[in-house]
């Protein structure tokens, strides 16, 4: 086959098929770089990494069957680099862009890709830099700047995150990518409204999916009482928070007769927990080498009544397939903590408490199901530490083990008026980018700013094990949430290590996910509306030693009888929930039916 | 013939010519379809359709007077016409007639419901009338219509930032640059409020200039300049835009006059009237210019040295002063410390020395500070909320205490305007105040603060005020301010610096927070200026400091 014809299969998104193609000695360099192109676009860990090793063996000890010149050499050792990077093998990656970098110190492309190289190695501080330097070189790269931003976020920074990604977005205004980030990381900013929210997430979506509307997909019987296909989507189907709360549900509806269970699961490295879900469900498909369109025609051909998304913005989304009716009934739930800006998607799951009701309702594109005990049911890790709180010695120990990247000014606002009404305490935190100088001195700044000394911060990189991890909570007496993005498993998991939560109630989903969580413990008076309250809170909390110790040795139990933890009852509201929306699409559909022929419809307002 | 036969023979040919005249205006034959209606309204003058034909006739034959002007009653009679009553509006909103058109607009949006442009057209209507609060409101409903309407984002953000909504304007600001991402306006105002408001680092401010440069400074174009030939009479050009601040005033023009009247060549490019500059200097209009006619401009005045008063804000020309239009270019006082070309710097590191012109307080008429009151000493138009946040932890801390928040009113030939978008930032600054837990009741305004020994004045250090600042030290009062974090916060540095009180700047706002509180319960001494009549002497001597000026310009 002709270069040309292997190219329009790769450019089609027909990689096998290119990779057949391809001459199987790899008699030129063309012929190498399209093999490894084909194979990290198929996923392929095993075999790009095998090829790139050989490659770069050959390249060193110049055994190639072809001659390279310079720049084709150097073209060879990025792209081996880049699958070095991307399949987990960063730190060699690094050694090679190092070389090319030194080479050619002021290329703005080598140094955007050493600092990607030097980001999968976790070496953030050193990619940061680099990134910095391309930048200098060459201001208008919508690439570098995300890259960048990625970084600001991850090392607490999400502020400048944010500016570095909406530089990217405008740059390219046109790829949805950037936009759709910004919509993500605006969770994180103090100064996003629900409405700002909305409005970001509608620009994206006119920009990713010009068509999408609200609609239905009616291809299918309209018969209330039938068992009903009901299948989630999702990329955290492993060891992450989503597992933590879908599986009680899964067990749940495993013994309801009703309905049938899918998964589709685009987990890219499966592990354990991967396997736990699967046996939870009736059919279990993997999706993760599934293209959009290829995913979305087997949840078409599998004739799913009820698709529910668990992803939002995160990355790893399915939001694509979603944006087309492929079910008549399309739902999101769990993984995001605001409205999609999906017309198609017609509903979200909440509670009453996460989103009052107000007219805030109108800033989301789906309309709102409040589940009346709470969205969230929770299933602890099972060999969780016993709690046994070590001896503070007199000095309240304050701490947080959430993401740096919820760590926002308001936050850092919160919890240095604590310290402050508190004198005599320390705070806490413990996370695995605190390794990193660039957050260590971010975090140390902004305190001292607000008056708040670095001898009493506490600042640890995590554990690797979870046991050691919420074995941690036993140095801790009181845990402070942040805002205006909250906790969710973290403020679980302290919970159920016994460590009261004291969290900051904003005007967001997001910003009252704790604040949902408590009310269902009965502790809703550790929820606050400002900063003064919250440091009041804590203030009389740490002054009382009874209350504290009393809670400590409670608040399993109160979690265990709470209907956070009641995967019964949860499941019943869920299932009834979804009963009745099928009920009300099957009436409305029939009386749609009378009127024209089955088509892509648009459905009445329902919100 | 009998009346009832003559009337149904006047009622079918009136029928005829209106269904002509319609065919006509569907033809676009405006012509006909105006001649027509002409006839139909002469014999039957309330004739609906003939009014509504003839309007979007003249509408789209862009007769827009002539439409206007029977407009109301096109409408009056066509009540229900989407097209007649939202086009009328727009007619109404181009001649400055605000209130028929959100009146028109409101009707419409009452029968069928609220639709992207006519509550755009309603915020405009709105916001003609100085109904701020109700044109933003507006603005953003508009966004939930239509997240893509680039005007309604620009609009949103340019009234956010006048009423001093400092952080919603920059986020507002950032929006509309995703969707006008080519404008180059887009981009700049986005970066001056951000910095004016303290919400971007230094990093991400460079980056954002760096950004602007590459994107929209004309690469390898620059105009060959020769060095300075004489030093005894020189051109300099001076680029201003906007409202007429009090720093133009004390500042600026004192020495631009002077420059004038020592023998140089003094041009001042302003978008707007200045009304202190001596009246042989003059201003070359530049509302009209292009940044290209602009720099051709500039290099047919021949002129030396341009001093950019600008920044990056509406109306800047950093993209003619890339092409390096003068042998030196600087940007002075009212910009982001760093620039998004390199022929431009910074004059202030030049200076190291500042001048402000005397205040003219009326010594007699002054009436004694209240006690146990700050002076809040305010930008241009609001605060930003980490100021607000700092002075109402102070004032929290000192129960007994109020303050009194200076207002640098600005001035325009609009002063009605602006004493509605005075009070409107006012009531948002209380609003805010409220918000951090300070009672509305403690808080007052005075755009003519009489500071003396007694005040404890709270700086704005986010956006420096240095003539109130000056103003302030020489009458005595003790301030407490902070470094800012980015040079609009910065300005007031250099000051302390020649007042030699620079180790009184506080260095974190933790500080700032605890200095006020300290001096206010007695624990800290008040501090005033020593040797007033030095300070004041050497501030404002403008023979001097023009010298030194022009010698540090052409240097």
């Amino acid at each position: 086959m002709k270069r040309s014809d292997i190219e329009k299969l790769f450019n089609s998104r027909q990689y096998s098929k290119a990779l057949a193609n391809l001459g199987r000695d790899g008699t030129s360099h063309w012929n190498d770089t399209v093999k490894l192109r084909c194979l990290r676009a198929l996923g392929d860990r095993k075999q790009a990494l095998a090829n790139a090793k050989k490659l770069l063996s050959n390249i060193e000890s110049q055994k190639t069957p072809y001659q390279l010149n310079d720049k084709e050499s150097e073209e060879q050792y990025r792209f081996i680099a880049l699958i070095f990077s991307e399949f987990g093998q960063a730190n060699e990656a690094c050694q090679i862009m190092k070389t090319l970098c030194e080479n050619n110190p002021d290329s703005p492309a080598l140094n955007r890709e050493y600092a990607f190289a030097l980001s999968n190695d976790d070496q953030l501080d050193d990619a940061e830099k680099y990134l910095l330097k391309a930048l200098s070189e060459e201001p208008s790269n919508a690439n570098t700047h995300a890259q960048l931003a990625r970084i600001y976020c991850r090392t607490g920074r999400v502020n400048q995150g944010y500016n570095s990604y909406s530089r990217a977005a405008s740059l390219e205004p046109n790829n949805p990518t950037f936009l759709q980030r910004l919509v993500y990381w605006s969770n994180y900013l103090e100064r996003t409204t629900q409405r700002s929210n909305y409005q970001l997430s509608q620009l994206w979506a006119k920009n990713a999916f010009p068509k999408n509307q609200r609609g239905s997909n009616t291809w299918r019987t309209a018969d209330p009482d039938k068992k009903l296909k009901v299948a989630f989507v999702s990329s955290d189907f492993c060891a992450h928070a989503v597992s933590f709360f879908i599986k009680p549900l899964l067990e749940g509806l495993r013994t309801e007769s009703t309905m049938t269970v899918v998964a589709y699961s685009n987990t890219k490295t499966p592990d354990n927990i991967t396997k736990e879900i699967e046996s939870l469900c009736d059919v279990w498909r993997n999706s993760s080498a599934l293209s959009d369109k290829e995913l979305a025609a087997q949840i078409s051909a599998d004739q799913i009544d009820i698709l529910i998304d668990l992803n939002g913005h995160t990355s790893g989304n399915r939001l694509a397939v979603f944006s087309k009716h492929i079910s008549p009934i399309q739902m999101t739930w769990l993984g995001y903590p605001s409205t999609t800006g999906l017309k198609s998607i017609a509903f979200r799951i909440t509670d009453d408490v996460a989103d009052p009701i107000n007219n805030q309702d109108n800033f989301y594109s789906e309309s709102l199901i409040r589940l009346p005990n709470g969205f969230l049911c929770f299933e602890p890790y099972k060999d969780a530490p016993k709690i046994t709180p070590s001896d503070n010695q007199g000095i309240i120990r304050f701490g947080s083990f959430n993401n740096l990247a919820k760590i926002s000014s308001q936050t850092f606002d919160l919890w240095a008026q604590t310290l402050t009404t508190v004198p005599n305490s320390t705070l806490y935190l413990k996370r695995q980018q605190l390794k990193h100088n660039n957050a260590r001195n971010n975090i140390i700044e902004e305190f001292n700013k607000r008056g708040i000394s670095s001898d009493r911060l506490i600042l640890k990189t995590s554990n690797a094990k979870i046991e050691q991890h919420l074995n941690e909570y036993n140095n801790i007496d009181i845990a402070l949430d942040t805002s205006p993005y909250n906790g969710t498993t973290t403020t679980l998991e302290a919970l159920w290590m016994g460590v009261p939560v004291i969290t900051l109630s904003g005007e967001t989903h997001v910003s009252r996910v704790s604040g949902s969580i408590l009310h269902r413990l009965g502790l809703s008076n550790l929820s606050c509306k400002n900063t003064q309250s919250f440091a009041n809170i804590a203030k009389e909390l740490s002054e009382n030693e009874k209350a504290l110790s009393e809670l400590r040795k409670n608040l399993r139990n109160t979690m265990r009888n709470s209907p956070l933890m009641d995967g019964n009852l949860f499941t019943q509201e869920f299932s009834a929930m979804l009963r009745k929306q099928w009920q009300e699409w099957c009436t409305e559909r029939n009386i749609e039916d009378g009127l024209q022929a089955p088509t892509t419809t648009i459905l009445g307002a329902s919100k | 013939m009998s009346l009832q036969n003559t009337n149904s023979h006047i009622g079918r040919s009136i029928k005829k010519l209106y269904s002509r005249s319609v065919r006509a205006l569907r033809r676009s034959n405006h012509k006909d379809a105006l001649m027509l209606t002409q006839e139909i309204i002469g014999r039957q003058p309330d004739h609906p359709g003939a009014h509504a034909v003839q309007f979007s006739s003249l509408y789209k034959n862009k007769k827009f007077e002539l439409a206007r002007l029977m407009g109301n009653e096109a409408a009056k009679l066509n009540p229900k016409s989407v097209f007649i009553l939202n086009n009328q509006a727009c007619l109404e909103l181009d001649n400055h007639n605000p209130a028929p058109a959100a009146q028109l607009l409101g009707s419409l949006i009452e029968q069928y419901g609220e639709r992207a442009q006519w509550v755009y057209n309603l915020a405009l209507a709105y916001e003609l009338t100085g109904k701020y609060k109700e044109a933003i409101s507006m603005y953003r409903k508009t966004l939930d219509q239509d997240p893509q309407h680039e005007k309604a984002a620009r609009k949103l953000s340019q009234t956010l930032l006048l009423l001093g909504h400092f952080e919603e304007a920059t986020q507002s600001f950032d929006y509309w640059r995703l969707l006008n991402s080519k404008s180059e306006t887009s981009h700049s105002q986005y970066i001056h409020c951000a910095t004016q408001s303290n919400n971007i680092t230094q990093t991400s401010l460079n980056l954002e200039l760096k950004l602007w440069e590459d994107r929209f400074i004309p690469k390898g174009q620059r105009y060959d300049i020769e060095d300075i030939s004489t030093k005894d009479k020189i051109s300099i050009g001076f680029i201003y835009s906007g409202f007429d601040y009090d720093w133009l005033d004390k500042i600026v023009i004192p020495v631009a006059n002077q420059l004038s009247n020592d023998g140089d060549n003094i041009t001042f490019y302003s978008n707007s009237r200045i009304e202190s500059l001596d009246k042989d200097i003059p201003i070359v209009s530049t509302q009209r210019l292009t940044d290209a006619n602009f720099a051709r401009r500039v290099r047919e005045d021949k002129i030396d040295i341009l001093i950019d008063l600008c920044g990056m804000r509406k109306g800047n020309r950093q993209r003619a002063m890339g092409l390096q239009l003068a042998s030196k270019q600087y940007s002075w006082l009212n910009h982001e410390g760093c620039f998004a070309t390199p022929r431009v710097s910074a004059l202030e590191q030049k200076l190291k020395q500042v001048f402000i012109a005397k205040a003219e307080n009326d010594e007699n008429n002054k009436k004694p500070w209240p006690n146990k009151t700050f002076a809040g000493i305010a930008g241009q138009n609001g605060l930003s909320y980490q100021v607000i946040k700092a002075w109402a932890a102070v004032l929290i801390k000192c129960p007994d205490w109020s303050l009194i928040i200076n207002t640098q009113r600005l001035k325009s030939n609009r002063p009605e305007t602006l004493s509605i978008i005075t009070e409107q930032t006012e009531q948002l600054l209380l609003q805010r105040f409220s918000a951090a837990g300070v009672n509305r009741e403690r808080i007052s305004f005075n755009d003519n603060v009489e500071f003396d020994k007694n005040v404890i004045a709270l700086d704005n250090f986010c956006n420096n005020d240095p003539v109130t600042l000056s103003n302030c030290l020489l009458r005595g009062s003790t301030i407490v301010t902070l470094k800012g974090e980015l040079f609009p916060g910065q300005r007031n540095t250099q000051l302390m610096k020649q007042f030699e009180i620079q180790e009184q700047m506080c260095k974190t706002p933790s500080e700032f927070i605890e200095r006020a509180t300290a001096l206010a319960n007695g624990e800290e001494k008040l501090s005033p200026l020593k040797s007033l009549k030095k300070h004041q002497s050497k501030l404002a001597d403008i023979k001097e400091f023009s010298k030194h000026f022009r010698k540090t310009i052409i240097s």
